[in-house]
């Protein structure tokens, strides 16, 4: 039951991570590689405008959201723009660059130790049914999430942008026929997930630390995203809490070096059996 | 433009020569720099077949680099077979797990099979894992130097020889695989596969074929590996490994066989001039253990630049220089005899 409540707290991390790799997938169908340097960075501007944690962490938490968004829209615009057209490796492989280049300039920048995030409020422990327990933040984390899901899901339904994005995610060209503007749609895509991506960075420097390992993230929010659909956002909820509940229990019983090959293994069997994932959309291709 | 047959040939008997005169020349880090170089030339050709030649994005080079270092490890270190057994032994063994991973990857396309490819990675990361576990424990496989014949390969002049030997030949032989119908048929499908499919190319079966074929040759990479660095962890492994393969196969020249080598020793030369010339200058700045992170900014936006301004690598750079002199001479053709300009630069 313990195992259970973690596995949530660590899914409401990867739902904002995969979220982020499900939006831009769906306007631009490119894969973030450079998501896990995002989250570091994002995480990292964070720390410096909370400081030593004196004030209120409102304010830094907008700023640390809107830098990462104007980050994410200039790697949208200046990098990625000029690859319309091109083969998958293109971006593949310069988001790879783009993230080691991302990594090494933080590092520069706000040199490798780990930073511990000053807490506004402290952190107590909730015991719950079961012998499981609960953190303040643990609690906060999933609260966010949920908002946060939640919001991006009525701004998709209802607002009149959202509704551009799902047009151009079915399809560009038909998109671009009534006047959407794609290129705008789509960099606003990589501002939402750079926002998201900093959010889930916070999130959990909150419950552990601000550090390098945080790069790693990124690639974990591929197995949420694909199990639940790649394209579809409400999939991700799903398929964060399954990736954490396998996760977890993995670790638990295979032993921590297992953490990412059990998560790759349900990841191998979706795609051998439901390769559109639970909520995604089938592919069809005619020759 | 067609150049003698003697001319075409002659950089190909320049091979031999080369093997054999510059580690002679060089010593030191610099021969220890042209080992690695080798080293990765050949694990470059082996992706490069697969992704530059059939057009398939792979991140899971590591993994079959690490199922031949640790046939090596588990063949040559625990039962003491010999180098030239277990060379052959690791190809087939990771060209056998390629089939496997590569029978359904194939036929899912795009990002389906980058994520396949990467999900093969860190499960052969833990497999790995676990069978060091099984044997040796935490310090890895500890490798003898290996003998060919008579002769122990102890010396880095004597590894020099034997990479670049091992190294030429597959590119040879991959080259001479490029120009043949294989070849075409991958290219085909690169290109597209839908007008590849509708001339009767079986995609999914050329496709499984190239990233049989690149499983191999990258597996006996890993056991040259092995055996070079005289050990074998599971920690040696890993996505960067992965990713520094795609890198050195797009600096290179993407389905340029000599790129996989331009590509090797731009993506390893240049952290070693650096660390070798400005080492100094960089801890100044950024104190000590800065110069790995500045190695990294300059890998990071060496790729960048190369995929937004060099998409086709140093190879199409090159021949871009070596066509210079011949473009002039027909430009200037070209305002003598406006008419037929068409026909000369085509």
């Amino acid at each position: 039951m313990g195992l259970l409540v973690n596995s949530v707290v660590l899914a409401s991390v990867y739902a904002l991570i995969a979220v982020g790799w499900v939006v831009i997938f769906r306007a631009s169908r490119i894969p973030n590689f450079a998501s896990g340097s995002i989250i570091l960075v994002g995480a990292l501007i964070f720390t410096s405008f909370v400081g030593d944690g004196s004030g209120s962490i409102l304010l830094p938490l907008v700023l640390a959201l809107a830098a990462t968004g104007a980050l994410a829209a200039l790697i949208h615009r200046g990098l990625l723009t000029p690859l319309t057209g091109e083969r998958l490796w293109a971006p593949t492989v310069l988001l790879f660059g783009l993230s080691i280049l991302l990594g090494a300039l933080a590092s520069l920048f706000w040199g490798n130790q780990p930073r511990v995030l000053p807490q506004p409020v402290a952190n107590s422990t909730y015991e719950l049914p079961m012998g499981a327990s609960i953190t303040t933040y643990g609690l906060l984390s999933i609260v966010v999430t949920s908002v946060v899901i939640a919001g991006l899901l009525a701004f998709f339904r209802w607002s009149r942008t959202g509704t551009q994005m799902r047009a151009v995610a079915e399809s560009g060209l038909l998109a671009s026929q009534t006047g959407i503007r794609i290129n705008h749609v789509t960099t606003l895509s990589w501002v939402i997930a750079g926002c998201t991506s900093a959010l889930a960075g916070i999130q959990y420097g909150y419950v552990n630390i601000v550090g390098q390992e945080m790069s790693v993230l990124g690639l974990r929010g591929i197995a949420p995203a694909l199990i639940g659909g790649f394209d579809s956002v409400k999939g991700v909820a799903i398929g964060s809490l399954i990736v954490a509940a396998v996760e977890t229990y993995g670790v638990r019983y295979l032993g921590g070096e297992s953490q990412d090959a059990v998560v790759f293994v349900v990841l191998l069997a979706f795609l051998v059996v439901k390769p559109y994932g639970l909520f995604g959309t089938a592919q069809i291709r005619r020759v | 433009m067609r150049s003698h047959p003697v001319t075409r040939s002659l950089p190909f008997a320049l091979i031999p020569l080369a093997i054999l005169a510059l580690p002679a020349l060089v010593g030191g880090t610099t021969l220890s720099l042209l080992n690695t170089v080798g080293l990765a030339s050949i694990g470059a050709i082996g992706l490069n077949l697969v992704m530059g030649v059939a057009g398939q994005v792979s991140i899971g080079n590591a993994g079959f680099l690490a199922i031949g270092a640790f046939t090596a490890g588990l063949l040559s270190a625990e039962q003491g077979w010999p180098f030239l057994v277990v060379l052959p032994i690791g190809g087939l063994i990771a060209a056998v797990v390629g089939t496997l991973v590569g029978a359904p990857a194939v036929r899912v396309r795009g990002l389906y099979l980058v994520i396949a490819t990467l999900a093969f990675l860190y499960v052969a990361i833990f497999v790995a894992y676990k069978v060091q576990q099984a044997t040796v424990g935490s310090i890895g496989f500890l490798m003898d130097p290996p003998t060919i014949g008579s002769v122990t390969i102890s010396t880095p002049r004597q590894w020099s020889y034997l990479i670049w030997t091992t190294s030429a030949l597959i590119g040879l032989a991959v080259r001479a695989l490029v120009r043949s119908r294989y070849g075409r048929a991958w290219m085909a499908i690169r290109d597209s596969e839908i007008s590849a499919e509708s001339v009767g190319i079986s995609v999914p079966r050329y496709k499984l074929l190239a990233f049989t074929l690149s499983s191999a040759i990258v597996g006996m990479a890993g056991v040259m590996f092995a055996f070079y660095y005289q050990s074998v962890q599971f920690e040696a492994f890993t996505l960067d490994m992965s990713i520094q393969y795609l890198v050195i196969a797009l600096i290179g020249g993407l389905g340029s066989i000599a790129g996989s080598y331009y590509g090797s020793l731009f993506v390893l030369g240049v952290p070693f001039l650096l660390q070798r010339y400005a080492a100094d200058v960089i801890e100044d700045r950024f104190g000590f253990g800065g110069v790995a992170y500045v190695q990294n900014v300059v890998y990071g936006a060496f790729v960048v630049a190369f995929v937004l301004f060099e998409p086709q690598g140093i190879a199409s750079v090159l021949h871009r220089i070596r066509r210079a002199p011949a473009r002039r001479r027909s430009r200037r053709a070209a305002r003598i005899a406006p008419a037929t300009s068409g026909v000369m630069s085509a």
